[in-house]
């Protein structure tokens, strides 16, 4: 049982004796009787959760589903309920939204509002990518750009600036579970409980706990190690904290590597992205996430930490077959780092749905050239295979040839020694190598400076 | 804009009466009542897809701790359906299981934890049977039969022929066939399923809260389900989440609450999880369409042929309306003279499929608008062109007996034609670019319900009391189109007042009246004349007390902006309040009531059958749509819309825009990326991951544009706008894709890996032409 405490709609909230498991979503509900926060798939889809957290490092939106109540420890969180004034009054983009018609059945609209009204505290305007997680069945989404820009111009509300001002009022309850703070006190701790489950953003484990029913009886949340959260940049590398959120991460990789951050605006959703991070994306192992492919390609090695022994080890040899990766019991993924490169990077995602869809095919190549020649080549694929994996033999058809056309065709024969992907109901095998071929000739025609891209999605 | 211009209500745009409730998160929804002392509700679903129930042991379920109640099949022996003379299906299944799903058992507990431990606790003993999943597998000689009653699993098959249309392709300078195959897709609503049942076994009265579409018919598949007297059952409907179809049916779980509710005496909340929603289905069928047209060389239709085969899943449900809609709609947008139909729904082992926006017309407009497009490109004519040299002229009957009031479909195109900039742009545009356009309908309302008891299709009440407050009384389901809206809009015209003096009350069985509920886009059309029939009633009792005061003739008296006045006169005004003081002066508190009845001219031709497709008037739509396509990859983006709907008249223009938007919009998930998906009957698609509703992103900018027929039926000319612009959509993109990269595509969804297979199979068959 754990001890909470965090501002919830202004107030100071304590909550004691509560299950380190129990979502945000269903305490708002159930204890707090603040029904406003929709459920409307419990598993991070839709965004009709949406809620506001907000801490030092700014305000952002998280869907209360999958978010876990020791998460939002010490932070401000704002529902629907606190989107309006303390008197009543309405949010300017609640207005809007009734005026624009942005409501019809009104079941996601809290999700709408609170994802809406923080990019207008935030000032984003690139609304496509703030509400590209939250669905609406009813309005076809124009009605309720409509209503987010007519309130863009709007000055913020007093209320939602008033939150960080009081959050030092918070006493720093020990919250009786595991929390680090910092990364030397999480070693420690992992150390001697090996068999525990590190919680980061808690948008993979979150769905263990609402759609597998499990009780984890052992865990340990991440959020607070700050030290973790540190991106470091040298001018020999880059290192990413395993704690940074992939929207962090995204924005800081932006200069070096741009369709890399391009890739990760199709990453999740922004609450997803917003939870989410870099270590827990490696760590879990998945073979469909989507960032490290695109660290492999651009050569990077990961931090291990177990105790006091740290070691490093390329990414690509992490993952060992599906469901197994090289990290022991009690050892942690403390950083991965980027080698600095000229950037050659691109990334190829192919979903069925253009945002919030797991990658069919996620195809990332870096291809360095000298006089014509191929003198450097990375190219690894998620979706392809059990793990996130390099094409190896396409690479060596590359490697040291012209770069020409008849290179190409030649090395798109051999993604079939590569990979054996399989069928399922992302994509049939066959279209999965297919696409991957293309994508290399994608990438060869690109850099001919040939128009490629007719999906380019304008605002 | 929160109140209405002075002077009317009717044609301005007007936001929802309750969209404060829905954007502050006050509304309330079904699952948004639990309160402590609710017992929680839980299902347990059959693990196979067809099977005979050996035994249900619920012995060790009972004797939990924490666990009030277990239902099982033995609970309820009688059958329900939404249509009467198919009711099929059991609240749980009884002797058969017929789809992995199904529910089988359910569990009353003080929580969800001891919920789900009892339904892990009920032993359950099934004989598997086999189990086809498609309608070849179902309809095959050896086939096991879903229902002893339907040889061959064929629910029901529809045999019409209008017209002669042997003559009409002999007549014919061009014959084309083509068969189309289109996925099943779901709703896909944003609430999931939930109700909340109360028992009083004192009173012995049941109140049922639910996400329904039409509490009537929930209503009385309770009375029947639990043998209580429907005087006896209270239904309410709270916010509603978004329907679409989903809900225009009773569904098993509203009856399964209350029978744990009437089991345990006390109050039970039933929330389903999405993927328990989702395979609760009710969905449109996956449907294979064969379809042949007769065109002249000047390009008018002389005949057609259409064959629908649909999986229908497991039980009857909607199925027979579906495949009669099929057929039935194939008349009514143009002129279509000889037209033969054969339509085929089959049993299978899935969750059965039902009503779906667009109801029985989307995937055969499809294939129409598709073949037509072809051969519309075979005689080098335009497809607006071959479009036009078939409309009708209203008013007019259609060779299936169709009444046929106003028809705006010439002014639809012509918008969508200029706005496009269609033969500007046709044919000049950037590889992988490309415009197609389609054309499409749908009813206001069936003009016979499926319960036909001869009473007014619709009932709306109406009080004016001392405070001057209207308070107009409705059984109609506002699920988020904005019924309620368009109630106090009718009131507030009429009667020549401000929106904020009127008040709707709406969906208790308690309190309101009666109403079949919202489907078919009736709700409009028949509760909005209704309505408007009560606020005259209403407001010829004003203008009566008006005319005593003011010394005039009631015919002189008019009322506008809250003012009563004699026409042409300036000098003698009364305010509302006033004359509604006069008016209770004599007789105390003022109800009135307004019914709509449909005309007999408008409920369809006497053949078998004839019922489904009638309408009092029809909406047309034509739209444009423009499209890029990436041939490497398969991939799809819709650049722009261009839609016009005729809707009668918009008495919300910004409600009709905000419907038409929503329902191309909800074409276009279904032609681009939505499908369901299963693995031996199981759904493996039930979640908003894999089932792929189209976020903001790929959601396109819609171009809506209001064409006004004037209905002479309709409540100031209206007719629906919820629907019609849906079913033009997908053949739209189709012909688009076809404009773009050459490739007529005979299947939905155009996903990126069916685009690609579909070019790599063309590539090959180009060589092997060009070889031979």
């Amino acid at each position: 049982m754990v001890q909470v405490t965090f501002l919830l709609n202004g107030d100071p909230v304590r909550l004691e004796n509560t299950s380190p498991t129990q979502t945000l979503l269903d305490w708002l509900r159930e204890s707090r009787n603040l029904k406003g926060t929709k459920e409307g798939c419990n598993e991070g889809d839709c965004g009709a959760c949406t809620i506001m957290v907000s801490d030092a490092r700014g305000s952002r939106a998280v869907n209360a589903c999958i978010l876990l109540l020791p998460q939002i420890h010490g932070k401000a969180v704002r529902t629907v309920e606190g989107m309006s004034g303390p008197a009543g009054q309405m949010h300017p983009v609640q207005d809007a939204m009734v005026d624009h018609h942005a409501s019809q059945c009104g079941f996601c609209t809290p999700g709408f509002v609170v994802s809406t009204a923080v990019a207008h505290k935030n000032g984003q305007r690139d609304f496509d990518d703030q509400l590209a997680g939250n669905l609406c069945r009813c309005t076809g989404y124009a009605p309720i750009i409509r209503a987010a820009e007519a309130a863009a111009d709007a000055p913020v509300p007093d209320w939602m600036q008033d939150d960080l001002a009081k959050l030092d009022a918070i006493d720093g309850t020990d919250p009786n579970v595991a929390m680090p703070t910092t990364s030397d006190e999480l070693a420690a701790w992992y150390a001697k409980n090996p068999d525990a489950t590190l919680i980061g953003g808690a948008t993979d484990v979150g769905l263990w706990v609402t759609k597998r029913l499990q009780s984890l009886e052992k865990v340990a949340f991440l959020v607070g190690v700050e030290d973790l959260k540190d991106i470091k940049v040298t001018d020999s590398e880059i290192r990413v904290g395993a704690g940074v959120t992939i929207n962090d991460f995204r924005a800081a990789i932006a200069s070096y590597h741009p369709d890399l951050a391009e890739m990760l605006r199709r990453f999740g959703s922004v609450q997803v992205r917003n939870a989410g991070t870099i270590g827990g994306n490696i760590a879990n192992g998945s073979p469909i996430g989507d960032s490290p492919p695109a660290l492999i390609t651009l050569g990077a090695r990961l931090h291990l930490r177990k105790g006091d022994a740290r070691r490093d080890i390329l990414l690509e040899d992490y993952f060992i077959d599906y469901g197994k990766q090289d990290r022991t019991p009690g050892e942690f993924v403390e950083a991965v780092t980027i080698p600095r490169q000229i950037d050659r990077l691109k990334c190829y995602k192919l979903a069925k749905r253009f945002d919030q869809d797991i990658s069919a095919v996620l195809g990332c190549f870096s291809i360095r050239l000298n006089s014509g020649v191929v003198e450097e080549v990375r190219i690894a694929f998620g979706g392809m295979a059990g793990i996130p994996k390099r094409a190896t033999a396409v690479e060596a058809a590359l490697l040291g040839q012209p770069w020409d056309r008849q290179t190409i065709d030649r090395a798109m024969e051999k993604f079939a020694d590569d990979f054996a992907p399989m069928t399922d109901m992302r994509a049939s095998a066959d279209y999965r190598l297919l696409a991957a071929k293309n994508m290399l000739l994608r990438y060869y025609l690109e850099d001919q400076g040939v128009q490629t891209r007719v999906l380019e999605v304008s605002p | 804009m929160k109140n209405n211009l002075k002077g009317h209500a009717a044609g301005q745009p007007m936001p929802l009466v309750d969209g404060i409730e829905k954007v502050t998160g006050r509304a309330e929804f079904t699952a948004d009542l639990e309160t402590g002392d609710c017992l929680v509700g839980r299902i347990l679903r059959s693990p196979v897809s067809h099977g005979r129930i050996i035994r249900v042991d619920t012995s060790k379920a009972e004797a939990l701790d924490g666990v009030l109640a277990v239902v099982t099949g033995d609970d309820c022996a009688f059958t329900y359906g939404v249509i009467p003379i198919a009711m099929n299906e059991y609240p749980m299944a009884r002797d058969k299981v017929r789809y992995r799903g199904e529910a089988v058992a359910a569990v009353a507990a003080v929580d969800a934890k001891t919920a789900e431990r009892a339904l892990e606790l009920i032993e359950l003993e099934i004989e598997e049977l086999p189990a086809s999943y498609t309608p070849a597998k179902s309809r095959a000689d050896n086939a096991e039969l879903l229902h002893d009653d339907k040889p061959g699993n064929i629910e029901r098959e529809v045999h019409h022929k209008f017209g002669d249309p042997d003559a009409g392709f002999a007549a014919a300078d061009l014959v084309r066939e083509e068969t189309f195959t289109c996925a099943e897709v779901n709703h896909a609503q944003m609430e999931p399923h939930a109700a909340m049942a109360e028992y009083d076994p004192e009173r012995e009265h049941l109140t049922l809260h639910s996400v329904t579409q039409v509490p009537f018919y929930v209503h009385l598949t309770l009375a029947r389900c639990l043998e209580i007297d429907t005087s006896r059952i209270r239904v309410i409907k709270p916010f509603v989440g978004g329907g679409f179809g989903s809900r225009t049916e009773t569904l098993n779980f509203e009856i399964i609450v209350a029978l744990l509710a009437r089991k345990v005496g006390g109050k039970v909340m039933m929330r389903l999880s999405r993927e328990e929603t989702f395979i609760t289905h009710r969905g449109r069928p996956d449907t294979e369409v064969t379809i042949k047209i007769g065109l002249t060389s000047q390009g008018r239709i002389t005949a057609v042929d259409c064959q629908a085969v649909m999986s229908g899943g497991a039980y009857a449900g909607y199925g027979l309306v579906t495949i009669l809609y099929a057929g039935a709609l194939l008349h009514g947008l143009y002129d279509t003279p000889a037209v033969k139909y054969d339509g085929y729904r089959i049993y299978t082992n899935h969750p059965p499929c039902g009503a779906m926006r667009g109801h029985g017309t989307v995937d055969v407009r499809h294939s129409f608008e598709c073949l037509l497009d072809r051969m519309a490109r075979e005689l080098g004519l335009d497809p607006f062109a071959v479009r036009r040299a078939n409309t009708l002229t209203a008013p007019t009957r259609t060779a299936n007996d169709l009444l046929v009031n106003s028809y705006g479909l010439n002014e639809c195109m012509d918008k969508v034609e200029a706005a496009s900039g269609w033969h500007e742009r046709l044919g000049k545009m950037a590889p992988g670019r490309g415009l197609g356009m389609a054309c499409s309908h749908y009813v206001s309302g069936a003009a016979k319900p499926v319960h036909w008891t001869g009473e007014p299709h619709a009932v709306v009440s109406m009080k004016l009391d001392f405070d001057g407050g209207v308070t107009a009384f409705t059984g109609a389901s506002d699920i988020g189109q904005g019924s309620t809206t368009i109630v106090a809009m009718a009131a507030a015209e009429v009667l020549g007042i401000d929106m904020g003096r009127v008040r709707v009350v709406t969906n208790d069985s308690a309190v309101t009246p009666k109403d079949n509920g919202s489907y078919s886009s009736r709700v409009t059309f028949m509760v909005g004349n209704a309505a408007i029939e009560a606020a005259k009633e209403l407001r010829q009792k004003l203008v009566d007390a008006a005319a005593e005061k003011l010394d005039a003739n009631p015919d002189d008296i008019d009322c506008v902006g809250e003012t009563f006045f004699v026409q042409g006169s300036s000098q003698s005004e009364l305010p509302f309040q006033d004359v509604a003081i006069l008016a209770l002066a004599k007789e105390g508190t003022i109800n009135v009531k307004g019914t709509f009845t449909c005309p007999p001219e408008a409920q369809g031709g006497k053949h078998r059958g004839g019922a489904v497709g009638s309408t009092m008037g029809f909406s047309y739509a034509a739209q444009v749509v423009e499209v890029s396509v990436d041939i490497d990859t398969g991939l799809i983006t819709v650049e722009k819309v261009w839609v016009a709907l005729d809707c009668g008249f918009a008495i919300n223009p910004l409600a009709v825009e905000g419907q038409i938007e929503g329902s191309v919009w909800m074409g276009m998930g279904q032609a681009l990326s939505e499908e369901t998906h299963y693995i031996s009957g199981l759904s493996v698609h039930a979640n908003f991951l894999d089932y792929r509703v189209p976020t903001i992103v790929e959601s396109p900018d819609i171009e809506a544009h209001i064409v006004e027929s004037i209905d002479p039926l309709g409540p100031f000319g209206a007719k629906e706008a919820g629907e019609g612009a849906l079913s033009g959509f997908p053949p739209a993109l189709a012909n688009a894709v076809a404009n773009a990269i050459g490739l007529d595509p005979n299947f939905l969804p155009l996903t990126p890996g069916r685009i690609s297979d579909a070019l790599i199979k063309a590539r090959r068959a180009a060589r092997k032409k060009e070889a031979s």
